[in-house]
């Protein structure tokens, strides 16, 4: 299945509605490849995952269903974990994405695709990013990005980064009200950094609202 | 013996671009594996979507 399977588009466009778990208890498939600029080791039947991935699943998550003897095996379960369908032996991509399609179809309230999951992972990660180099701005368009998103457990994802971000501006005003006395021009550039970077939170402002009274 | 080494050299690198090539893109487009159980449990909740488990190849 691992050459046939699930290389099908069929198969890929469903399982972007899931997540995927493969438990291989070989290893030895690994391959050296560059992505994103990144040498990583990876496993030439499961791209994006090394072998000790697979490994290490066959080993903590392979009795998690039991019963399973012959492979391969597919279970398809809530989202709790709980198994609502077992497809034992091999099937083709479309079969198997019409399986997981009417699962699907029966898990209600609202679901994340992959791709959107992923991609406000990677503003996150854009955000941190920026933050850790001081890049405040960047940061807080990064977060504030995610914020914005329409689905709840998206924009929930910016919630703690936002309360992190807010909490360095409040301490970069205060090591700026610090400075006001002794080095006013040091100062009035941290109350500009924190007026422009620090949008919509309280800092912003009143770093706006003190660099206007420094400058009389 | 010179032009063998040199082919094999080649060979090599062609395989490694290929490689590389063939991750990149399924990087992108290939199935999105969890890198644990616990990945994949965690994911599953916070997205509230289901779980696909698959079995393979038990030595």
């Amino acid at each position: 299945m691992e050459s046939s399977t699930y290389p099908d588009k069929k198969f890929i466009e469903a399982s972007r509605n899931w997540v995927n778990v493969v438990c291989h208890n070989e290893g030895g498939h690994e391959v050296d490849a560059v992505i994103a600029g990144k040498k990583v080791s990876v496993c030439s039947r499961y791209w994006n995952i090394p072998c000790s991935a697979h490994q290490a699943c066959y080993k903590s998550a392979r009795s998690k269903y039991e019963g399973i003897s012959g492979v391969p095996c597919t279970v398809l379960a809530s989202p709790d974990g709980k198994e609502i369908e077992r497809l034992a032996g091999n099937r083709s991509g479309s079969e198997l994405a019409k399986s997981m399609e009417k699962v699907f179809a029966g898990i209600p309230a609202e679901k994340i695709g992959a791709v959107e999951w992923r991609g406000a992972q990677k503003l996150v990660a854009e955000g941190d990013a920026a933050f850790e180099k001081g890049e405040w701005k960047k940061a807080n368009e990064a977060y504030v990005k995610v914020s914005k998103l329409t689905k709840k457990a998206l924009k929930e994802q910016s919630a703690e980064p936002l309360k992190k971000l807010e909490a360095k501006g409040n301490e970069l005003l205060e090591e700026a009200k610090g400075k006001l006395e002794s080095e006013k021009d040091a100062a009035k550039k941290l109350l500009k950094l924190i007026a422009e970077g620090f949008k919509p939170f309280g800092c912003a402002k009143t770093a706006a609202d003190l660099l206007k009274e420094a400058g009389k | 013996m010179k032009v063998f080494a040199f082919a094999a050299v080649l060979g090599a690198a062609v395989l490694c671009a290929a490689q590389d090539k063939k991750a990149k893109a399924y990087d992108q487009d290939g199935v999105y594996w969890a890198s644990s159980w616990e990945e994949a449990t965690q994911e599953a909740t916070a997205r509230n979507v289901p779980i696909h488990f698959t079995v393979h190849k038990d030595n």
